[in-house]
Protein backbone atom coordinates (compact mmCIF):
# COMPACT_ATOMS: atom_id res chain seq x y z
CA UNK A 1 0.00 0.00 0.00
CA UNK A 2 1.19 3.47 -0.86
CA UNK A 3 1.44 5.26 2.45
CA UNK A 4 3.06 8.60 1.70
CA UNK A 5 4.23 10.84 -1.10
CA UNK A 6 6.64 13.71 -0.70
CA UNK A 7 7.38 16.07 -3.57
CA UNK A 8 9.41 19.24 -3.65
CA UNK A 9 9.96 21.83 -6.39
CA UNK A 10 7.71 20.05 -8.90
CA UNK A 11 4.95 22.17 -10.45
CA UNK A 12 3.11 23.76 -7.50
CA UNK A 13 4.18 21.03 -5.11
CA UNK A 14 6.68 22.60 -2.74
CA UNK A 15 7.81 20.58 0.26
CA UNK A 16 4.54 18.76 -0.23
CA UNK A 17 3.86 15.84 2.03
CA UNK A 18 0.77 13.66 1.93
CA UNK A 19 -0.04 10.49 3.81
CA UNK A 20 -2.40 8.23 1.95
CA UNK A 21 -4.89 6.03 3.78
CA UNK A 22 -6.72 3.09 2.18
CA UNK A 23 -9.38 5.38 0.77
CA UNK A 24 -9.03 9.00 -0.20
CA UNK A 25 -10.89 11.48 -2.33
CA UNK A 26 -9.00 14.45 -3.68
CA UNK A 27 -11.27 17.49 -3.78
CA UNK A 28 -10.59 21.03 -4.81
CA UNK A 29 -10.90 23.64 -7.50
CA UNK A 30 -9.55 23.19 -11.00
CA UNK A 31 -5.83 23.82 -10.91
CA UNK A 32 -5.50 23.11 -7.19
CA UNK A 33 -2.88 20.42 -7.84
CA UNK A 34 -4.75 17.16 -7.44
CA UNK A 35 -3.57 15.68 -10.71
CA UNK A 36 0.01 16.87 -10.11
CA UNK A 37 0.25 14.43 -7.20
CA UNK A 38 -0.73 11.52 -9.43
CA UNK A 39 1.69 12.75 -12.09
CA UNK A 40 4.54 12.81 -9.60
CA UNK A 41 3.80 9.23 -8.59
CA UNK A 42 3.57 8.20 -12.23
CA UNK A 43 6.87 9.92 -12.98
CA UNK A 44 8.64 7.70 -10.46
CA UNK A 45 6.70 4.68 -11.65
CA UNK A 46 7.73 5.25 -15.26
CA UNK A 47 11.33 5.50 -14.15
CA UNK A 48 11.02 2.19 -12.33
CA UNK A 49 9.63 0.65 -15.49
CA UNK A 50 12.90 1.44 -17.23
CA UNK A 51 11.83 4.59 -19.05
CA UNK A 52 14.35 7.37 -19.43
CA UNK A 53 14.11 10.35 -17.11
CA UNK A 54 11.57 12.70 -18.63
CA UNK A 55 11.03 15.71 -16.40
CA UNK A 56 10.76 18.90 -18.44
CA UNK A 57 12.41 22.02 -17.07
CA UNK A 58 8.99 23.68 -16.99
CA UNK A 59 8.03 21.34 -14.17
CA UNK A 60 10.36 23.20 -11.81
CA UNK A 61 8.25 25.31 -9.50
CA UNK A 62 8.06 28.71 -11.20
CA UNK A 63 8.65 30.83 -8.15
CA UNK A 64 11.56 28.74 -6.88
CA UNK A 65 15.15 29.22 -8.00
CA UNK A 66 16.40 25.82 -6.85
CA UNK A 67 17.40 23.33 -9.54
CA UNK A 68 16.78 20.11 -7.62
CA UNK A 69 13.46 18.33 -7.44
CA UNK A 70 12.74 15.69 -4.82
CA UNK A 71 10.34 12.78 -4.99
CA UNK A 72 9.74 10.27 -2.22
CA UNK A 73 7.38 7.35 -2.17
CA UNK A 74 6.67 5.36 0.97
CA UNK A 75 5.00 1.99 0.85
CA UNK A 76 4.03 -0.72 3.26
CA UNK A 77 4.33 -4.16 1.73
CA UNK A 78 3.97 -7.39 3.67
CA UNK A 79 4.06 -5.39 6.90
CA UNK A 80 7.39 -3.79 6.00
CA UNK A 81 8.14 -0.18 5.22
CA UNK A 82 9.89 0.94 2.04
CA UNK A 83 11.02 4.42 1.10
CA UNK A 84 12.22 5.30 -2.36
CA UNK A 85 13.84 8.74 -2.77
CA UNK A 86 14.80 10.42 -5.99
CA UNK A 87 16.55 13.72 -6.59
CA UNK A 88 16.50 15.21 -10.07
CA UNK A 89 18.86 18.04 -10.93
CA UNK A 90 18.05 20.40 -13.78
CA UNK A 91 20.34 22.43 -16.01
CA UNK A 92 18.04 25.24 -16.96
CA UNK A 93 20.18 26.63 -19.77
CA UNK A 94 20.37 23.27 -21.53
CA UNK A 95 16.77 22.37 -20.63
CA UNK A 96 18.18 19.09 -19.45
CA UNK A 97 17.91 17.04 -16.28
CA UNK A 98 19.68 14.11 -14.66
CA UNK A 99 19.29 11.90 -11.66
CA UNK A 100 21.21 13.40 -8.78
CA UNK A 101 20.56 10.61 -6.35
CA UNK A 102 18.38 7.60 -5.70
CA UNK A 103 17.89 5.57 -2.59
CA UNK A 104 15.68 2.70 -1.55
CA UNK A 105 15.37 2.05 2.18
CA UNK A 106 13.76 -0.86 3.96
CA UNK A 107 12.22 -0.71 7.43
CA UNK A 108 13.72 2.62 8.30
CA UNK A 109 17.39 2.67 7.46
CA UNK A 110 18.41 -0.59 5.81
CA UNK A 111 19.65 0.34 2.36
CA UNK A 112 18.57 -1.78 -0.59
CA UNK A 113 19.89 0.56 -3.25
CA UNK A 114 21.85 3.81 -3.30
CA UNK A 115 23.13 5.90 -6.15
CA UNK A 116 24.56 9.39 -5.82
CA UNK A 117 28.08 9.64 -7.16
CA UNK A 118 27.68 8.21 -10.61
CA UNK A 119 27.78 4.73 -9.14
CA UNK A 120 24.90 2.56 -8.06
CA UNK A 121 25.36 0.32 -5.05
CA UNK A 122 23.12 -2.67 -4.55
CA UNK A 123 22.62 -4.29 -1.17
CA UNK A 124 21.52 -7.82 -0.52
CA UNK A 125 18.47 -8.57 1.60
CA UNK A 126 20.74 -9.30 4.56
CA UNK A 127 22.19 -5.78 4.34
CA UNK A 128 25.57 -6.74 2.90
CA UNK A 129 26.96 -4.89 -0.09
CA UNK A 130 26.23 -6.43 -3.45
CA UNK A 131 27.04 -5.38 -6.95
CA UNK A 132 28.31 -1.88 -7.70
CA UNK A 133 27.67 -0.58 -11.19
CA UNK A 134 28.15 2.68 -13.08
CA UNK A 135 24.94 4.63 -13.00
CA UNK A 136 23.40 6.07 -16.13
CA UNK A 137 22.08 9.35 -14.80
CA UNK A 138 19.42 9.62 -17.48
CA UNK A 139 17.58 6.57 -16.15
CA UNK A 140 17.34 4.57 -12.97
CA UNK A 141 19.57 1.54 -12.49
CA UNK A 142 16.92 -0.19 -10.38
CA UNK A 143 14.78 -1.69 -13.15
CA UNK A 144 17.74 -3.37 -14.85
CA UNK A 145 18.55 -5.38 -11.76
CA UNK A 146 17.61 -8.99 -12.28
CA UNK A 147 15.65 -10.66 -9.51
CA UNK A 148 17.78 -13.03 -7.47
CA UNK A 149 17.25 -14.97 -4.26
CA UNK A 150 19.31 -12.41 -2.34
CA UNK A 151 17.49 -9.27 -3.52
CA UNK A 152 13.86 -10.24 -3.13
CA UNK A 153 13.08 -7.13 -1.09
CA UNK A 154 14.21 -4.80 -3.83
CA UNK A 155 12.35 -6.65 -6.57
CA UNK A 156 9.26 -6.83 -4.37
CA UNK A 157 9.19 -3.03 -4.27
CA UNK A 158 9.86 -2.72 -7.99
CA UNK A 159 7.12 -5.16 -8.90
CA UNK A 160 4.68 -3.41 -6.61
CA UNK A 161 5.32 0.04 -8.02
CA UNK A 162 5.36 -0.98 -11.66
CA UNK A 163 2.52 -3.49 -11.65
CA UNK A 164 0.30 -2.81 -8.68
CA UNK A 165 0.20 0.96 -8.61
CA UNK A 166 -2.04 2.09 -11.41
CA UNK A 167 -2.47 5.79 -12.07
CA UNK A 168 -5.40 6.05 -14.45
CA UNK A 169 -6.63 9.05 -16.31
CA UNK A 170 -8.87 7.23 -18.72
CA UNK A 171 -9.16 8.62 -22.23
CA UNK A 172 -11.69 6.42 -23.99
CA UNK A 173 -10.93 7.98 -27.37
CA UNK A 174 -7.41 6.54 -27.11
CA UNK A 175 -8.56 3.04 -26.16
CA UNK A 176 -8.17 1.14 -29.40
CA UNK A 177 -9.25 -2.37 -30.32
CA UNK A 178 -5.97 -3.33 -31.95
CA UNK A 179 -3.35 -5.16 -29.94
CA UNK A 180 0.07 -6.14 -31.27
CA UNK A 181 1.19 -7.98 -28.17
CA UNK A 182 0.26 -8.52 -24.56
CA UNK A 183 1.61 -6.44 -21.70
CA UNK A 184 1.54 -6.36 -17.93
CA UNK A 185 1.81 -2.60 -17.70
CA UNK A 186 -1.17 -0.39 -18.26
CA UNK A 187 -0.72 3.07 -19.76
CA UNK A 188 -2.04 5.92 -17.65
CA UNK A 189 -4.60 6.85 -20.30
CA UNK A 190 -5.47 3.15 -20.75
CA UNK A 191 -4.67 3.50 -24.44
CA UNK A 192 -3.17 -0.01 -24.33
CA UNK A 193 -6.09 -1.52 -22.45
CA UNK A 194 -6.56 -4.13 -25.23
CA UNK A 195 -2.98 -5.37 -24.87
CA UNK A 196 -3.21 -5.33 -21.09
CA UNK A 197 -6.41 -7.33 -21.07
CA UNK A 198 -4.86 -9.67 -23.65
CA UNK A 199 -2.30 -10.62 -21.05
CA UNK A 200 -5.13 -11.68 -18.73
CA UNK A 201 -7.34 -13.29 -21.34
CA UNK A 202 -6.53 -16.89 -20.44
CA UNK A 203 -7.75 -16.35 -16.90
CA UNK A 204 -11.34 -17.51 -17.19
CA UNK A 205 -12.10 -16.48 -13.61
CA UNK A 206 -11.37 -12.88 -14.51
CA UNK A 207 -13.48 -13.08 -17.64
CA UNK A 208 -16.39 -14.57 -15.72
CA UNK A 209 -16.08 -12.01 -12.97
CA UNK A 210 -16.02 -9.14 -15.43
CA UNK A 211 -19.09 -10.49 -17.17
CA UNK A 212 -20.91 -10.85 -13.85
CA UNK A 213 -19.97 -7.37 -12.64
CA UNK A 214 -21.14 -5.74 -15.86
CA UNK A 215 -24.27 -7.85 -16.39
CA UNK A 216 -26.61 -5.15 -15.20
CA UNK A 217 -24.64 -2.09 -16.23
CA UNK A 218 -24.26 -3.27 -19.82
CA UNK A 219 -27.33 -5.37 -20.63
CA UNK A 220 -26.48 -8.30 -22.88
CA UNK A 221 -22.73 -8.03 -22.29
CA UNK A 222 -21.20 -11.49 -22.41
CA UNK A 223 -17.56 -10.62 -22.18
CA UNK A 224 -14.44 -9.55 -24.04
CA UNK A 225 -12.77 -11.70 -26.66
CA UNK A 226 -9.92 -11.38 -29.12
CA UNK A 227 -10.25 -11.93 -32.86
CA UNK A 228 -7.27 -12.51 -35.11
CA UNK A 229 -6.66 -9.97 -37.79
CA UNK A 230 -6.46 -11.74 -41.17
CA UNK A 231 -3.02 -10.54 -42.22
CA UNK A 232 -1.32 -11.36 -38.97
CA UNK A 233 -1.92 -13.88 -36.27
CA UNK A 234 0.04 -11.70 -33.91
CA UNK A 235 -2.25 -8.73 -34.15
CA UNK A 236 -5.53 -9.21 -32.38
CA UNK A 237 -8.64 -7.14 -32.14
CA UNK A 238 -10.43 -6.71 -28.84
CA UNK A 239 -14.13 -7.33 -29.25
CA UNK A 240 -17.06 -7.04 -26.87
CA UNK A 241 -19.76 -9.67 -27.17
CA UNK A 242 -23.36 -8.61 -26.71
CA UNK A 243 -25.70 -11.54 -27.27
CA UNK A 244 -25.03 -13.08 -30.68
CA UNK A 245 -23.04 -10.13 -31.97
CA UNK A 246 -19.56 -8.82 -31.35
CA UNK A 247 -18.45 -5.21 -31.59
CA UNK A 248 -14.97 -3.79 -31.88
CA UNK A 249 -13.95 -2.29 -28.54
CA UNK A 250 -13.51 1.05 -30.28
CA UNK A 251 -17.05 0.81 -31.61
CA UNK A 252 -18.43 1.02 -28.08
CA UNK A 253 -19.43 4.34 -26.62
CA UNK A 254 -16.93 6.26 -24.51
CA UNK A 255 -18.95 5.47 -21.40
CA UNK A 256 -19.11 1.75 -22.18
CA UNK A 257 -15.35 1.60 -22.69
CA UNK A 258 -14.69 3.39 -19.42
CA UNK A 259 -17.10 1.16 -17.51
CA UNK A 260 -15.49 -2.00 -18.87
CA UNK A 261 -12.03 -0.68 -18.03
CA UNK A 262 -13.00 0.35 -14.50
CA UNK A 263 -14.52 -3.02 -13.71
CA UNK A 264 -11.58 -4.80 -15.37
CA UNK A 265 -9.31 -3.01 -12.89
CA UNK A 266 -11.44 -4.25 -10.01
CA UNK A 267 -11.38 -7.76 -11.43
CA UNK A 268 -7.61 -7.52 -11.70
CA UNK A 269 -7.49 -6.56 -8.03
CA UNK A 270 -9.08 -9.91 -7.22
CA UNK A 271 -5.66 -11.48 -7.72
CA UNK A 272 -3.37 -9.00 -6.06
CA UNK A 273 -3.65 -5.88 -3.94
CA UNK A 274 -3.75 -2.81 -6.14
CA UNK A 275 -3.35 0.88 -5.57
CA UNK A 276 -5.68 2.64 -7.97
CA UNK A 277 -5.13 6.32 -8.54
CA UNK A 278 -8.22 7.25 -10.49
CA UNK A 279 -8.34 10.71 -11.99
CA UNK A 280 -11.99 11.53 -12.56
CA UNK A 281 -13.14 7.96 -13.24
CA UNK A 282 -16.72 9.23 -13.35
CA UNK A 283 -16.14 11.10 -16.58
CA UNK A 284 -18.21 9.62 -19.41
CA UNK A 285 -20.05 7.29 -17.04
CA UNK A 286 -23.81 7.72 -16.71
CA UNK A 287 -25.18 8.91 -13.39
CA UNK A 288 -26.89 5.56 -12.92
CA UNK A 289 -23.54 3.76 -12.91
CA UNK A 290 -21.61 6.03 -10.55
CA UNK A 291 -22.82 4.60 -7.28
CA UNK A 292 -22.67 0.93 -8.31
CA UNK A 293 -19.03 1.42 -9.28
CA UNK A 294 -18.31 3.25 -6.06
CA UNK A 295 -19.95 0.41 -4.11
CA UNK A 296 -17.88 -2.19 -5.96
CA UNK A 297 -14.70 -0.21 -5.35
CA UNK A 298 -15.50 0.38 -1.70
CA UNK A 299 -16.25 -3.27 -1.03
CA UNK A 300 -13.03 -4.51 -2.64
CA UNK A 301 -10.59 -4.98 0.22
CA UNK A 302 -7.77 -5.65 -2.20
CA UNK A 303 -7.86 -2.11 -3.50
CA UNK A 304 -6.32 1.01 -2.08
CA UNK A 305 -7.96 3.87 -3.89
CA UNK A 306 -7.25 7.54 -4.31
CA UNK A 307 -9.84 9.28 -6.42
CA UNK A 308 -10.00 12.69 -7.97
CA UNK A 309 -13.60 13.59 -8.57
CA UNK A 310 -15.90 16.53 -8.95
CA UNK A 311 -18.98 14.34 -9.13
CA UNK A 312 -21.60 15.20 -6.49
CA UNK A 313 -22.42 11.55 -5.80
CA UNK A 314 -18.81 10.55 -5.22
CA UNK A 315 -18.23 13.71 -3.22
CA UNK A 316 -21.24 13.15 -0.99
CA UNK A 317 -20.40 9.52 -0.40
CA UNK A 318 -16.70 9.97 0.34
CA UNK A 319 -15.87 13.50 1.40
CA UNK A 320 -16.79 13.35 5.07
CA UNK A 321 -14.67 10.29 5.83
CA UNK A 322 -12.08 10.31 3.06
CA UNK A 323 -12.03 13.82 1.59
CA UNK A 324 -8.79 15.75 1.18
CA UNK A 325 -9.30 19.36 0.22
CA UNK A 326 -6.66 20.77 -2.14
CA UNK A 327 -6.14 24.48 -2.50
CA UNK A 328 -3.58 26.93 -3.77
CA UNK A 329 -3.29 30.61 -4.38
CA UNK A 330 -1.77 32.31 -7.40
CA UNK A 331 1.92 31.37 -7.61
CA UNK A 332 1.63 29.65 -4.25
CA UNK A 333 2.19 26.07 -3.16
CA UNK A 334 -0.49 23.46 -2.92
CA UNK A 335 -2.03 22.85 0.47
CA UNK A 336 -4.09 19.89 1.58
CA UNK A 337 -6.31 19.49 4.57
CA UNK A 338 -8.98 16.99 5.50
CA UNK A 339 -12.47 17.88 4.36
CA UNK A 340 -14.48 19.28 7.20
CA UNK A 341 -18.12 20.21 6.81
CA UNK A 342 -18.31 23.92 7.70
CA UNK A 343 -21.42 23.33 9.76
CA UNK A 344 -24.44 21.16 10.32
CA UNK A 345 -27.13 22.93 8.35
CA UNK A 346 -28.42 20.15 6.11
CA UNK A 347 -26.20 20.74 3.08
CA UNK A 348 -24.41 17.83 1.44
CA UNK A 349 -20.64 17.94 0.96
CA UNK A 350 -21.01 18.77 -2.73
CA UNK A 351 -23.50 21.54 -1.89
CA UNK A 352 -21.02 23.09 0.54
CA UNK A 353 -18.40 23.05 -2.21
CA UNK A 354 -20.79 24.37 -4.85
CA UNK A 355 -21.80 27.22 -2.55
CA UNK A 356 -18.21 28.34 -2.29
CA UNK A 357 -17.60 27.45 1.35
CA UNK A 358 -14.06 26.38 0.48
CA UNK A 359 -13.23 29.24 -1.85
CA UNK A 360 -11.32 30.98 0.91
CA UNK A 361 -8.93 28.12 1.64
CA UNK A 362 -6.25 29.20 -0.81
CA UNK B 1 -23.57 46.89 1.02
CA UNK B 2 -24.27 46.68 -2.69
CA UNK B 3 -24.91 43.66 -4.84
CA UNK B 4 -21.28 43.72 -5.90
CA UNK B 5 -20.14 43.17 -2.34
CA UNK B 6 -22.18 39.99 -2.04
CA UNK B 7 -20.08 36.87 -2.61
CA UNK B 8 -22.93 34.59 -3.42
CA UNK B 9 -26.67 34.48 -3.90
CA UNK B 10 -28.65 31.31 -3.32
CA UNK B 11 -31.67 31.26 -5.59
CA UNK B 12 -34.54 29.11 -4.41
CA UNK B 13 -37.57 28.98 -6.65
CA UNK B 14 -40.58 26.81 -7.32
CA UNK B 15 -40.12 26.36 -11.02
CA UNK B 16 -37.70 27.07 -13.89
CA UNK B 17 -39.26 30.47 -14.63
CA UNK B 18 -38.63 31.62 -11.07
CA UNK B 19 -34.98 30.75 -11.42
CA UNK B 20 -34.77 32.26 -14.90
CA UNK B 21 -36.35 35.48 -13.66
CA UNK B 22 -33.98 35.92 -10.71
CA UNK B 23 -30.94 34.93 -12.77
CA UNK B 24 -31.77 37.50 -15.44
CA UNK B 25 -32.39 40.18 -12.81
CA UNK B 26 -29.05 39.47 -11.13
CA UNK B 27 -27.19 39.50 -14.45
CA UNK B 28 -28.88 42.76 -15.39
CA UNK B 29 -27.49 44.17 -12.15
CA UNK B 30 -23.98 43.08 -13.05
CA UNK B 31 -23.83 39.91 -10.98
CA UNK B 32 -21.69 37.29 -12.73
CA UNK B 33 -23.01 33.78 -13.27
CA UNK B 34 -20.46 32.33 -10.89
CA UNK B 35 -21.86 34.38 -8.04
CA UNK B 36 -25.22 32.74 -7.82
CA UNK B 37 -26.16 29.19 -7.05
CA UNK B 38 -29.52 27.89 -8.12
CA UNK B 39 -30.78 25.40 -5.58
CA UNK B 40 -31.43 22.24 -7.56
CA UNK B 41 -35.09 21.28 -7.51
CA UNK B 42 -36.70 17.83 -7.34
CA UNK B 43 -37.87 16.34 -10.63
CA UNK B 44 -41.59 16.22 -9.92
CA UNK B 45 -43.73 18.95 -11.45
CA UNK B 46 -46.03 19.48 -8.50
CA UNK B 47 -43.50 19.65 -5.69
CA UNK B 48 -42.27 23.21 -6.16
CA UNK B 49 -44.22 24.89 -3.39
CA UNK B 50 -43.41 22.18 -0.86
CA UNK B 51 -39.79 22.11 -2.01
CA UNK B 52 -39.32 25.83 -1.43
CA UNK B 53 -40.81 25.69 2.05
CA UNK B 54 -38.86 22.56 2.96
CA UNK B 55 -35.60 23.88 1.60
CA UNK B 56 -35.60 27.51 2.65
CA UNK B 57 -34.58 26.72 6.23
CA UNK B 58 -31.45 24.91 5.00
CA UNK B 59 -30.52 27.72 2.64
CA UNK B 60 -31.03 30.42 5.28
CA UNK B 61 -28.93 28.48 7.77
CA UNK B 62 -26.23 27.95 5.13
CA UNK B 63 -26.21 31.66 4.34
CA UNK B 64 -25.92 32.54 8.01
CA UNK B 65 -23.03 30.09 8.33
CA UNK B 66 -21.28 31.51 5.28
CA UNK B 67 -21.79 35.05 6.54
CA UNK B 68 -19.67 34.25 9.56
CA UNK B 69 -16.68 34.44 7.24
CA UNK B 70 -16.04 37.42 5.04
CA UNK B 71 -18.19 35.92 2.32
CA UNK B 72 -21.48 37.77 2.31
CA UNK B 73 -24.34 35.61 1.18
CA UNK B 74 -27.95 36.35 0.36
CA UNK B 75 -30.91 34.05 -0.21
CA UNK B 76 -33.52 34.93 -2.81
CA UNK B 77 -36.71 32.93 -2.44
CA UNK B 78 -39.45 32.98 -5.07
CA UNK B 79 -42.79 31.41 -4.33
CA UNK B 80 -46.09 32.01 -6.11
CA UNK B 81 -48.97 33.36 -4.07
CA UNK B 82 -51.43 31.46 -6.26
CA UNK B 83 -54.86 32.09 -4.69
CA UNK B 84 -53.43 33.14 -1.34
CA UNK B 85 -52.39 36.61 -0.35
CA UNK B 86 -48.80 37.81 -0.54
CA UNK B 87 -48.75 38.31 3.23
CA UNK B 88 -49.93 34.76 3.82
CA UNK B 89 -47.13 33.37 1.67
CA UNK B 90 -44.56 35.63 3.33
CA UNK B 91 -45.68 34.35 6.71
CA UNK B 92 -45.38 30.77 5.52
CA UNK B 93 -41.83 31.32 4.27
CA UNK B 94 -40.82 33.15 7.43
CA UNK B 95 -42.15 30.34 9.57
CA UNK B 96 -40.63 27.58 7.45
CA UNK B 97 -37.25 29.26 7.15
CA UNK B 98 -37.10 30.36 10.76
CA UNK B 99 -36.12 33.85 9.66
CA UNK B 100 -35.93 36.63 12.17
CA UNK B 101 -36.64 40.32 11.75
CA UNK B 102 -32.87 40.76 11.80
CA UNK B 103 -32.53 38.41 8.82
CA UNK B 104 -35.08 40.45 6.93
CA UNK B 105 -33.62 43.78 7.99
CA UNK B 106 -30.07 42.76 7.14
CA UNK B 107 -31.13 41.65 3.69
CA UNK B 108 -30.10 38.06 4.36
CA UNK B 109 -33.35 36.84 2.85
CA UNK B 110 -35.30 38.37 0.02
CA UNK B 111 -38.70 36.81 -0.62
CA UNK B 112 -40.51 37.45 -3.87
CA UNK B 113 -44.17 36.45 -4.00
CA UNK B 114 -45.69 36.97 -7.43
CA UNK B 115 -49.46 36.87 -7.45
CA UNK B 116 -50.91 34.85 -9.06
CA UNK B 117 -47.65 33.56 -10.49
CA UNK B 118 -44.41 34.81 -12.03
CA UNK B 119 -46.10 34.98 -15.43
CA UNK B 120 -48.34 37.68 -13.97
CA UNK B 121 -45.23 39.81 -13.41
CA UNK B 122 -43.92 38.95 -16.85
CA UNK B 123 -47.16 40.18 -18.32
CA UNK B 124 -47.14 43.31 -16.16
CA UNK B 125 -43.58 44.10 -17.21
CA UNK B 126 -44.34 43.40 -20.85
CA UNK B 127 -44.38 45.93 -23.65
CA UNK B 128 -48.16 46.31 -23.59
CA UNK B 129 -50.62 47.55 -20.99
CA UNK B 130 -49.08 46.79 -17.56
CA UNK B 131 -52.43 46.37 -15.89
CA UNK B 132 -53.02 42.78 -14.88
CA UNK B 133 -55.52 40.76 -12.95
CA UNK B 134 -53.67 38.94 -10.16
CA UNK B 135 -56.38 36.28 -10.16
CA UNK B 136 -56.06 35.51 -13.86
CA UNK B 137 -53.90 32.80 -15.34
CA UNK B 138 -51.05 34.19 -17.47
CA UNK B 139 -49.28 30.92 -18.20
CA UNK B 140 -47.96 30.22 -21.72
CA UNK B 141 -45.03 32.60 -21.41
CA UNK B 142 -41.69 31.80 -22.99
CA UNK B 143 -38.32 31.80 -21.28
CA UNK B 144 -37.14 34.77 -23.38
CA UNK B 145 -40.14 36.81 -22.23
CA UNK B 146 -39.29 35.98 -18.61
CA UNK B 147 -35.71 37.17 -19.07
CA UNK B 148 -36.81 40.34 -20.84
CA UNK B 149 -39.27 41.14 -18.06
CA UNK B 150 -36.60 40.62 -15.39
CA UNK B 151 -34.19 42.93 -17.24
CA UNK B 152 -36.92 45.52 -17.55
CA UNK B 153 -37.62 45.30 -13.83
CA UNK B 154 -33.90 45.82 -13.13
CA UNK B 155 -33.91 48.99 -15.23
CA UNK B 156 -37.17 50.57 -14.13
CA UNK B 157 -36.50 54.24 -13.43
CA UNK B 158 -38.95 54.21 -10.55
CA UNK B 159 -40.99 51.77 -8.54
CA UNK B 160 -43.94 50.16 -10.29
CA UNK B 161 -47.38 51.09 -9.10
CA UNK B 162 -49.12 47.83 -9.86
CA UNK B 163 -49.81 45.00 -9.45
CA UNK B 164 -49.42 44.99 -5.65
CA UNK B 165 -47.30 41.80 -5.53
CA UNK B 166 -44.83 43.33 -7.99
CA UNK B 167 -44.72 46.53 -5.97
CA UNK B 168 -43.81 44.44 -2.94
CA UNK B 169 -41.29 42.40 -4.93
CA UNK B 170 -39.63 45.54 -6.28
CA UNK B 171 -39.22 46.89 -2.76
CA UNK B 172 -37.72 43.56 -1.64
CA UNK B 173 -35.19 43.69 -4.46
CA UNK B 174 -34.38 47.31 -3.67
CA UNK B 175 -33.80 46.30 -0.06
CA UNK B 176 -31.49 43.55 -1.31
CA UNK B 177 -29.55 46.11 -3.31
CA UNK B 178 -29.35 48.60 -0.48
CA UNK B 179 -28.83 46.32 2.50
Amino acid sequence: MLTRIHVDNYKALVNFDLELPRRSLFLGANGSGKTSVFEAIDLVRQLMMGEGLDVPTETLTRWQTRDVQTFEIDARLNEHAYRYSLEVIHRREEEDCRIKSERLLYDGNQELFASDTGKAQLFRDDGSKGLEVLADRSRSSLPIIAGRPDNKLLTRFLNWLTRDVLPCRISPALMKSASETDTTSLDTDLGNFASWWRYHREDTRKADRLKALLAESLPGFLGLEFHSVAVSNKQKRLMARFGDNTYGFDELSDGQRVLIALYALLVHAGDRPLTLLLDEPDNFVSIREIQPFYNALESNDNVQSALISHHPTITNLMAVENGLMFSRGVNAPIRVEPFRAPGDVGLTASEFIARGFFDDLA
Amino acid sequence: MTLHEVSQFYVLGEDPFHRTFVGAWLRANGVADRRFVVVEPPAGKSGGYTFVLDRCKIEVQAARLRNRSKAKTRVIVVIDADHNSVQERLAEVKSAAGTTDEDIGSGLVCVLVPKRHIETWVHALGPTDPRVDEKADYKEKKSEEVKTAARRLARLPSAPTEPPSLVHGYSELQRLKDS
